[in-house]
């Protein structure tokens, strides 16, 4: 047995297997020599395997282990040549000897291959491993009852185009007819059924087509081009494509051919083309199908037709099925933002819905895709179920989302800091800051220092210190005085001090000085508020002003610590500036 | 080997789940548990029958049963065959399970073996006294002779006619019949088409899998003899109805075989090419169908069959668009293409009614060569001109001495691509052999003319 890089090694023990032995109760002799021994456990390795399926999923750890046994077994077995078969309805036999046997008809591979037909198999030494699991892909999906009615074993056998695997089949089973008319003709009728069609007379008259002229005829073998046209329109990769071209044949005929067609099988294959395209990840054909179906709803004559077409063009199954296809393949997410515009309604939140679980492995690009390239009704609807979706993942799209349509950002931020989540009102409150200022910025701004979430009002004051609207100082010395208490060696404290330096330098430096130097009858008793200390300093580090350097002097003498490092830090910076405030 | 055993698991969950994909469940789940209890409930009362006059009222409810049970797999199969072989029960080519009772089966087939019945077809549901009179026969002392023959004449006294008895079956033991009689299998092929058409007519699908399987002997059959010969000589011993189906079948395959397709691409175009004029056989508000509704009358009936599977697609496609052109938008699928071509040279030489053909068959090749890229795929045209050569079989032909020959082959060698072999159809005097006698035209022998408008004898 060979393949096409290495010889077969099989690693590993065989694993736990299901019993399906040989008949107990067989009174033909079993196989002697070294090859019928052999193969008796390689025919037994592959019936085991092909019925595995009965009660596991191919990726199952039972199913490796099963097919290990068969690799290491069909070694075996091969050593002494091809392996030819003689099928029996109960067994098969090897160069004479019985190899297998089993009279349970219900569990027996012989059983199977000779219903069938099949009467000889022939595994030639060389054959590869690809070659021995399609030869038990078809066996099992005979074993699982898969009732297929298109295909017969042959026929199964044939598609998988071996080269190392032959059979010979005749017609499964034929009629003993000791009873045919002698006067009847040999090629006449054998049932009644047949009678009234064998006396219909030859109907289909159609017209020969009108050529008139002539060709000489040449001898000429085929191009190589030509024979690679053949094969690749016959190949399973052009099957996509006639399937959208059935449906659309289907679902929009051509003038004097056109006749209705029946709603129910109609949808029935509408349905079994696109899941078929959506489970082999053809997403473009995809596109095209549903394009061709949205046409079909708004055009075709008949209205039942018409409305089981509309409810086809949306349904949660199909967009369930595209999702899965695309995360779980190579397939470039164009191509499902493709198929996206070809459906009908707006799937753009249902999709992001479903990308949910897949958020962190490929779900996040595909939804920043979509919304890049949703249109503006379909980003109108996204932005109505942001609410709905993960938090983590509404934040993720919000700057998407008000990148693409900026005027839905002060209704969306209003409707997020009210009712959101702390990631969704710490992403409104990004989006706000990002966003070009409205009129109505800064009052949502605003409206975010008192929030419960320390990041969020840190993140507001930086926002507002960006705005610039002068009228959100007071509110934020206010936000600092209540929160004294726990803004040393805050981010927030430093958000404080450098937006109150932003919005209003000459007002910060007077509030600052206030802070670190209380005047009034008391302020000697009063104890020193480290929380605005700390704010005063990253505000007054921003400052260029000499007295700022001074008022930093001054802290810097009188703190100790953390606070004192910090005020160090924003003495070196006023320094940096050209200020000195060691005399403060 | 552990990358091989992984990948060797996807595989076959790709082929399995393919197969799913493939499969009707429900249909098969339907006619599995109808075929049983149809099975069970006939041997329950052959044994009643043998001991009750038919009015008994024990009959009652098994007797409501089979109607049931006949009535419903009938809309489901069309005709519901229940065949016993070997110990076993087959409804439909399912085979039915009797594991609690596996006894019931073989008594069930020896119950019918004893009239030289093997199986028997429901071709449309039976009534109370149907069943009360197929059981009190079934059960009845079998004829003297001719028991199955005889049997049947009774159904149809009985008013039983829409019973079929069929004979005992058994599997083929060996291989040894193999090589089956060319003639043996072109009966098989009428008889498949005729159930296929006697379908059709009644609304209902066509089961693929007997097609299939006479399509695997007609692939057989070709690979090693001379399609278009075949072709010819098949012709002309098939009743009239089947000839033109049986025609375009013979030369799809023979000239998809010289493209390059595998049988099993063969065998799907082979049931494409059988059921490519199944629209004539539908009756569309109960008049004949017109050429221009052809391609489409039967897609109703075919866009029943459930379950996804490549073959159906193609087989749709063939049909509906097996008359554009190849320059038509979409390009027509590469069977529509094969077909197209062997249903036009059958159309352009076909006798007609009125006992001539449109074109003599070297005449037609020659007007269809023109068409390359026009209306036909060149490549394929290309295939079937190499295969067929300028004197196909059934061309008539005078010789520089006067003697008239009709072409009995196709190419045989590309060396002799214009020299066919032949029969002798006129003596150089004018006068008709009395006995057959080739003319091979590579031993000598130059066409002057082709003579006749007719395909058969001049």
């Amino acid at each position: 047995m060979t393949d096409s890089s290495q010889p077969l090694r099989p690693e590993g023990p065989a694993g736990p297997l299901l019993d399906d032995g040989l008949g107990s109760d067989s009174a033909a002799p079993r196989a002697s020599s070294e090859a019928g021994r052999a193969t008796v456990e390689a025919l037994r390795a592959i019936a085991r395997t092909a019925r595995s399926f009965l009660y596991y999923d191919a990726g199952n750890d039972a199913i490796r282990d099963a097919l290990q046994e068969v690799a290491r077994r069909m070694l075996e077995a091969l050593r002494s040549g091809d392996m030819v078969l003689e099928v029996r309805p109960t067994e098969m036999l090897r160069d004479g000897e019985v190899v297998y046997r089993e009279p349970d008809r219900e569990r027996s591979l012989a059983f199977r291959l000779y219903r069938d037909g099949v009467r000889r198999l022939t595994i030639a030494r060389t054959v590869t491993w690809d070659e021995l699991v399609g030869l038990l892909g078809v066996l099992s999906v005979r074993y699982t009852g898969i009732r297929q009615q298109e295909d017969d074993i042959v026929t199964l056998l044939w598609r998988q185009r071996f080269e190392h695997i032959t059979s010979r089949a005749v017609e499964g089973f034929v009629a003993r007819d000791d009873e045919l008319d002698e006067s009847a003709s040999p090629g006449g009728p054998r049932t009644a059924r047949q009678q009234s069609v064998f006396k219909a007379p030859y109907r289909f008259d159609e017209p020969a087509p009108p050529y008139s002229s002539f060709s000489g005829i040449v001898h000429r073998p085929l191009t190589p081009q030509q024979v690679e046209m053949v094969r690749a329109d016959d190949s399973p990769g052009e099957l996509a494509a006639q399937c959208v071209d059935l449906l659309e044949e289907l679902l929009q005929p051509r003038g004097a051919e056109a006749s209705p067609l029946e709603a129910g099988p109609l949808i029935a294959q509408v349905r079994e083309i696109r899941s078929f395209l959506a489970g082999s990840r053809q997403l473009r054909r995809l596109a095209q199908a549903q394009t061709i179906v949205l046409s079909a709803s708004e055009q075709v004559a008949d209205e039942t037709l018409r409305r089981r077409l509309a409810e086809e063009l949306s349904g949660d199954e199909l967009l369930a099925e595209v999702v899965s296809a695309t995360l779980s393949s190579s397939v470039p997410t164009s191509a499902l933002v493709e198929l996206v515009t070809a459906l009908a309604g707006n799937p753009v939140p249902k999709l992001l819905e479903l990308l949910v679980g897949r958020w962190t492995s490929g779900g996040r690009e595909i939804g920043l895709s979509l919304l890049e390239r949703a249109t503006e009704e379909q980003l109108t609807d996204v932005v109505g179920s942001l609410g709905r979706l993960d938090p983590v993942i509404a934040a993720d799209l919000l700057p998407a989302v008000t990148a693409r349509a900026p005027a839905v950002l002060p209704e969306l931020a209003r409707t997020l800091l009210e009712r959101g989540g702390k990631d969704l009102r710490l992403a409104a409150v990004e989006a706000l800051d990002r966003a070009p200022p409205r009129p109505e910025t800064g009052r949502l701004l605003a409206s975010r220092l008192d929030d419960p979430a320390a990041a969020v009002r840190s993140s507001t004051l930086r926002a507002l210190a960006r705005l610039g609207d002068e009228r959100a100082f007071d509110p934020i010395v206010r936000l600092a005085v209540e929160r004294e208490g726990q803004l040393a060696g805050s981010d927030e404290a430093e958000s404080i001090g450098e937006a109150l330096a932003a919005l209003d330098p000459a007002k910060a430096v007077v509030t600052f000085e206030a802070w670190v130097k209380p005047s009034g009858a008391f302020a000697a008793l009063q104890s020193r508020k480290e929380g605005l200390w700390w704010a005063a300093a990253a505000g007054l580090s921003q400052l260029r002003d000499q007295r700022c350097a001074e008022l930093l002097g001054f802290m810097r003498r009188k703190s100790a610590g953390s606070l004192r490092e910090r005020c160090i830090r924003a003495c070196v910076h006023q320094r940096h500036l050209g200020l000195d405030g060691r005399d403060g | 080997m552990a990358d091989r055993i992984r990948e060797a698991q996807e595989r076959l969950a790709r082929i399995l789940g393919e197969a799913r994909a493939g499969e009707d469940r429900e249909l098969a789940r339907q006619v599995r548990e109808h075929g049983e209890q149809l099975a069970r409930l006939m041997h329950g009362l052959l044994r009643l029958a043998a001991l009750h006059a038919p009015t008994n009222r024990a009959f009652d409810k098994p007797v409501q049963e089979v109607m049931r049970l006949t009535a419903e797999l009938c809309a489901l199969l069309g005709a519901v065959e229940l065949l016993c072989v070997e110990g076993q029960v087959y409804v439909n080519d399912l085979r039915t399970r009797f594991d609690v009772d596996p006894e019931h089966a073989v008594a069930l087939g020896e119950g019918l073996a004893r009239h030289n019945v093997g199986g028997i077809t429901f071709h449309s549901p039976l009534d109370d006294s149907q069943v009360r009179s197929l059981m009190h026969l079934l059960a009845g002392q079998p004829a003297a002779d001719r028991r199955r023959t005889r049997l049947q004449e009774a159904f149809t006294c009985a008013g039983l006619a829409s019973v079929e008895l069929q004979p005992l079956q058994q599997f083929r033991l060996d291989d040894a019949a193999v090589e089956r009689n060319v003639d043996e299998v072109y009966q098989d092929t009428a008889a498949m088409v005729a159930d296929a058409f006697a379908e059709l007519e009644s609304g209902r699908l066509p089961n693929p899998l007997p097609i299939r399987r006479v399509i695997h002997q007609l692939i057989a059959l070709i690979a090693t003899r001379d399609g278009a010969r075949l072709a010819f000589e098949a012709d002309t011993s098939l009743p009239a109805f089947a000839r033109h189906t049986v025609m375009v079948t013979n030369l799809s395959l023979t000239l998809g075989r010289a493209a390059g397709l595998p049988a099993s691409s063969l065998a799907d175009l082979g049931i494409s090419a059988v059921l490519h004029d199944a629209g004539y056989a539908v009756r569309p508000q109960g008049r004949t169908c017109t050429f221009a509704e052809h391609s489409r009358a039967a897609l109703d009936i075919f866009l029943r069959q459930r379950g996804f599977h490549q073959a159906r697609v193609r087989r749709m496609l063939a049909m509906v668009t097996h008359h554009r052109a190849i320059t038509a938008t979409p390009k027509p699928s590469l069977y529509a293409r094969i077909l197209h071509i062997a249903d036009d040279y059958d159309l352009l030489t076909r006798i007609r009614p009125d006992g001539q053909a449109a074109h003599p068959p070297p005449h037609a090749m020659r007007l269809m060569a023109a068409q390359g890229g026009i209306e036909y795929d060149p490549a394929l045209l290309h295939a079937f001109l190499n295969v067929m050569g300028p004197y196909p079989p059934g061309s008539v032909l005078e010789l520089n001495d006067r003697r008239w020959v009709m072409s009995i082959s196709g190419v045989r060698e590309s060396s002799s691509f214009d020299r066919p072999l032949c029969r002798l159809a006129r003596l150089r005097d004018g006068s008709t052999p009395s006995e057959h006698i080739e003319v091979d035209l590579t031993q000598g022998g130059d066409v002057v003319r082709v003579v006749s408008r007719n395909r058969q004898s001049p």
